[in-house]
């Protein structure tokens, strides 16, 4: 194994369970998915790993890769998922209305944000990136970056405001 | 819980975070794939290697001088035969069924004329509505593609500069025609470029020089980037909001749409139409309806407002859909 390999290797073990975690709340909470998106962006970071000099941005990388690449998956999926109304609909999101009239978890609840509002909110307030740091991993400015907060809670706020949302600690705690 | 708090947020993520248990063989997989991965791209590098050895002899660079429709020289250095790149287009497959357009991409591998730029959005100007994706560049009742020839390409350190030799989008077509949605369709040429050069650099598009009016109801003001184009309008005295339509990768709400929406009037004058005007006044029930009015339609002139929406300072034809 070369040294490459065997750091990489040490990487993978240290950092790949939170990397899904974070792989899994981009993808709105598909495990499959999840999965796939980290592996990939795994694969794509070993590929250039010899050239990441600072191993301290070896994660940020793998990150941003991630990011990058949830979103345009999401993208692509919306493709077969959305619906036109006759008018624009007041919503961005499909199945919004289904997803309010029962119960949702937080994965749910994300899953009906924009890819990159998600984003926004998995970083910061998973992840704890701040806000250049968000801008950096999804290659926008950090006005942006606002932009998209303000209206991922805004629709956070309406979707879990007005469901039968249970937060994940009283789940926990009757479990 | 009706507000969202960062504290209540954080504390969601952490507890939910310990619900998710990642696969056994996350890291063993992870490992697997990562080693074919490279595996397969070190395989992609000595097959382009034997590329460049043949380019060498100039073989390749006379035939891929023959394919390309560019006159540009052929690389001096070593450089790969073609190209391979995401071309983006708006997937319009939904509207007959009701579903929202998409930007959705699709790769493409064209011969390398030694301009990588002018390659990629020659690709894209060239491409005809095919299978899932329609290109708004060439969308035209004309049947002739492409509709625009590229000037010139130029990527500077701040901005792309993609020069055409034609206005695609004048006259106006009709709101309610099914042509691409036009916040997506610049969005085109961004994702395009950006993703084929690896940037992520605003992209100002020109039309002999002079920069282009707008797509679609979407005026161009200055370079556009990948970023949604807005966060907010403001209000004038009347209380009506007024502002540029945001050009993005996802579809516009009717939330998005404010009262006055801004458009270069006919006379070169920078004003706002209003929301009605802009939806037409008859939007469709269904595509039958809607091809119908394409057909039917003639072009409306309709007035440009100042912000005040009151002072009328230009006029703006609403074309019927057919170039």
């Amino acid at each position: 194994m070369t040294s490459n390999e065997a750091e990489f290797s040490a990487f993978v073990a240290d950092r790949s369970a939170a990397l899904y975690r974070t792989a899994y709340y981009l993808t709105g909470g598909d495990r499959h998915a999840a999965q796939d998106l980290v592996q990939d962006a795994l694969g794509d970071a070993y590929a250039r790993w010899g050239s990441i000099r600072d191993a301290s941005a070896r994660e940020a990388f793998v990150r941003r890769i991630m990011v990058r690449t949830a979103t345009r998956r999401w993208n692509r999926r919306q493709r077969t998922r959305e619906v036109l109304t006759a008018q624009p609909p007041d919503c961005l999101q499909p199945g919004h209305e289904e997803a309010t009239a029962t119960s949702v978890d937080l994965a749910q609840a994300l899953g009906l944000l924009s890819a990159r509002q998600r984003a926004v909110i998995v970083l910061r307030y998973y992840d704890d990136l701040n806000e250049t740091q968000i801008a950096e991993a999804l290659g926008c400015s950090t006005g942006a970056v606002k932009t998209h907060a303000t209206r991922a809670i805004k629709a956070l706020n309406a979707t879990i405001g007005g469901t039968t949302y249970a937060p994940t600690a009283r789940a926990l705690e009757d479990s | 819980v009706t507000s969202l708090t960062d504290q209540w947020l954080r504390t969601e993520f952490q507890d939910h975070a310990r619900t998710i248990d990642p696969p056994a063989d996350l890291h063993q997989e992870s490992m697997r794939r990562a080693r074919a991965t490279r595996k397969r791209r070190k395989g992609l590098q000595a097959g382009l290697t034997v590329g460049l050895a043949a380019a060498v002899t100039g073989v390749i660079v006379i035939v891929a001088g023959a394919l390309s429709p560019s006159s540009a020289p052929a690389p001096a250095g070593p450089a790969p035969a073609t190209w391979t790149f995401d071309l983006y287009f708006v997937d319009m497959a939904g509207i007959n069924n009701t579903q929202q357009p998409t930007l959705v991409s699709e790769p493409v591998t064209v011969p390398n004329t030694g301009d990588k730029p002018l390659d990629i959005v020659n690709a894209l100007m060239g491409s005809v509505a095919e299978g899932k994706g329609t290109n708004g560049f060439n969308f035209s009742s004309e049947g002739q593609y492409p509709i625009a020839k590229v000037n010139s390409v130029t990527v500077d350190p701040d901005v792309i500069v993609v020069d055409l030799d034609r206005n695609v989008w004048d006259p106006y077509p009709a709101a309610n025609c099914l042509c691409p949605s036009g916040d997506m369709v610049m969005q085109q040429l961004v994702w395009t470029l950006n993703s084929a050069l690896d940037r992520t650099l605003p992209v100002l598009l020109t039309i002999n020089g002079e920069p282009a009016r707008g797509i679609w109801f979407h005026r161009l003001n200055g370079p556009v980037s990948m970023e949604p184009g807005v966060s907010g309008y403001p209000t004038n005295a009347s209380g009506q909001t007024y502002g540029d339509l945001p050009t993005s990768d996802e579809p516009l709400s009717n939330k998005d749409i404010p009262d006055l929406v801004g458009v270069m009037g006919n006379n070169g004058e920078h004003g706002y139409i209003t929301k009605r005007a802009f939806l037409g006044g008859r939007a469709p029930a269904n595509p039958e309806q809607a091809l119908e009015i394409q057909a039917t339609a003639e072009p409306v002139t309709v007035p440009v407002y100042a912000a005040d929406g009151v002072t009328v300072i230009d006029t703006f034809t609403i074309g019927s859909g057919e170039r």
